[in-house]
């Protein structure tokens, strides 16, 4: 097993979890991020070449994986700059958080999912979106800025 | 946001997260290993090329095959294919309906049952694959010569259509073997049968594969499978043989039209790869970004790709999606140039000499093919394994 395939696995068993929480936001369900998740790592597989270790290992399987999950939802058009919308796959269990997060931008709320359910640090958030770090500090505080407002005003209604 | 609350936002997402499945990494393994076969078993096919295979004169058969129905709803004249064709669909063909469509079930593979084929490199039985959709579509092809097959080499996409009782018939027959709770990868049969089948259950699709253990060398995900029992092992023949001839045993009523005709995609692939069949399999070189081949076409099929294609994102070679209309204005534009076809007993593709930049990646020639597009988007190659 070659270098690149070793660490293909490690990343998988590692992240596997991570990867599926978060495509799930994209697919909207976790059965179907589960397998966007399998055929994302498959083509890292086939396409080795592809990684030309510009970026992280992982940065570069997670563009993969939007592409893959795009595609699963018919989406197969994917311009550079374009960011997948993501959603909670069961806002009832959270709906104030759910409708303040609605209202952010696609930027702006991607950037909160990566953070969040992918756990990704502002570096590889940024290679993600391909952004610079710090437009992702920049974009990740604004977001928090505006879900604190958003948050704040709906649970003192409430 | 403070770290008091950043953490406190944090939990909130902690507790909206889905619970995530297992993975298995020998399931991606499976997934790349059967792509990476496919495509050796497709620079093989290609690798045919220097051998001059007697060749149908296939456009003369479609012309003599042709059918003209009349699509009731709208008073249009139909022009139906009642045979298989190679290549991209001859002009005026009606395309299947609707354009895309829901997989309900997929097999394929080499059963014994379809008895034995002869090609130059080969003897046994002839490879087979079906799709099924929710609504009714069974598109099919076989390797070899067929009554309706579009050249001595295969049949091209087939298609019959099933009513909703056939496409649940069929399911739950296979279902009903009991095999289908969850992936399996089963040692079963002699000889150099194999093959897979890949079906809805409730949500989602489970597959089931086999192998002997002569054919289990050639794969590379082989500690997955284990022996079959003698009732798997049954079931398994059983079941490949009825769904390579499913007229054998569906009721009529299962049959919306038992008629069989061709399958003409909508949309067709545009792919670019290197091309060299004297390059050993397990010798192959990267292939060189399709942006390169594709800027060796020829100007106006060049314009054409640009003006015309819909770029998509997830095919390593495949990279444009077109019409078929729009697809054959492109291949006229190379046959005009005097590009060299590849095999075309098998499908529509052109060499072209490769620059220095390509020559020096290992790549003598560029191909481009023109690929068919199933009702669920996955591009295939007639004849392709």
């Amino acid at each position: 097993m070659g270098g690149l395939e070793s660490d293909l696995e490690d990343l998988y068993r590692r992240r596997h979890g991570a990867f599926q929480v978060m495509l799930a936001s994209v697919t909207g369900s976790v059965e179907s991020a589960r397998d966007v998740v399998q055929e994302a790592f498959a083509q890292a597989l086939r396409d080795q070449n592809g990684f030309r270790g510009e970026g992280s290992l992982e940065g570069w399987v997670w563009r993969i994986a939007f592409r893959v999950a795009l595609g699963s939802k018919g989406s197969r058009e994917l311009a550079v700059d374009d960011v997948p919308e993501v959603a909670f796959v069961d806002e009832s269990r959270d709906p104030t958080l759910a409708a303040a997060v609605r209202e952010l931008s696609p930027q702006r709320r991607m950037a909160i999912f990566l953070r969040y359910f992918a756990d990704l640090s502002y570096a590889e958030i940024g290679e993600v979106l391909g952004i610079a770090e710090g437009t992702v500090a920049a974009t990740l505080s604004q977001a928090h800025k505006q879900l604190g407002a958003e948050l704040s005003a709906n649970e003192v209604m409430a | 946001m403070s770290t008091y609350e950043d953490t406190l936002l944090a939990a909130r997402f902690a507790a909206l997260a889905p619970q995530p499945l297992t993975g298995e990494w020998d399931e991606v393994l499976d997934r790349a290993g059967a792509a990476r076969t496919a495509r050796r078993q497709l620079k093989r096919s290609r690798g045919l090329q220097g051998r001059r295979r007697r060749f149908l004169v296939v456009l003369a058969a479609v012309a003599l095959v042709v059918a003209v129905g009349t699509a009731a709803a709208f008073g249009i004249r139909a022009f139906i294919l009642d045979r298989g064709f190679i290549g991209l669909p001859p002009q005026g063909a009606t395309p299947s309906t609707p354009e895309s469509g829901e997989l309900v079930l997929n097999s394929w593979g080499r059963p014994t049952s379809l008895g034995t084929i002869r090609a130059p490199n080969f003897s046994g039985p002839p490879f087979h694959r079906a799709w099924v959709y929710a609504d009714g579509r069974l598109i099919w092809d076989r390797e070899g010569t067929h009554p309706f097959g579009g050249s001595e080499q295969t049949t091209g996409f087939l298609e019959q259509r099933l009513t909703p009782e056939g496409v649940e018939l069929l399911r739950t027959e296979v279902i009903s073997t009991g095999l289908f709770r969850h992936d399996l990868a089963l040692i079963s049969g002699s000889g150099i049968d194999w093959g897979g089948i890949n079906v809805r259950n409730g949500d989602r699709f489970v597959e089931v594969i086999w192998a002997t253990s002569y054919t289990l060398g050639w794969r590379n995900d082989r500690a997955r499978f284990r022996d079959a029992t003698s009732e798997e092992a049954s079931a398994l023949e059983r079941l490949s043989a009825r769904l390579t001839d499913p007229a054998s045993w569906l009721p009529a009523s299962a049959w919306e039209d038992l008629e069989i005709r061709a399958y003409v995609p909508s949309r067709v692939a545009v792919c670019a790869q290197g091309y060299d069949p004297s390059i050993p399999p397990e010798n192959v070189p990267p292939h060189p970004e399709p942006s390169e081949i594709f800027a060796l076409l020829p100007g106006p099929a060049k314009d054409l790709l640009r003006a015309k294609g819909r770029r998509v994102a997830d095919d390593d070679f495949c990279v444009y999606e077109v019409t078929a209309e729009d697809a054959r204005a492109i291949a006229g534009a190379l046959d005009d140039a005097g590009l060299e076809r590849d095999d075309p007993e098998v499908w529509q593709a052109y060499t072209i000499d490769a620059p220095e930049p390509i020559r020096k990646q290992g790549w003598n020639q560029g191909m481009v093919s023109f690929l068919t597009i199933l009702p669920h988007g996955e591009v295939i190659c007639s004849h392709c394994g």
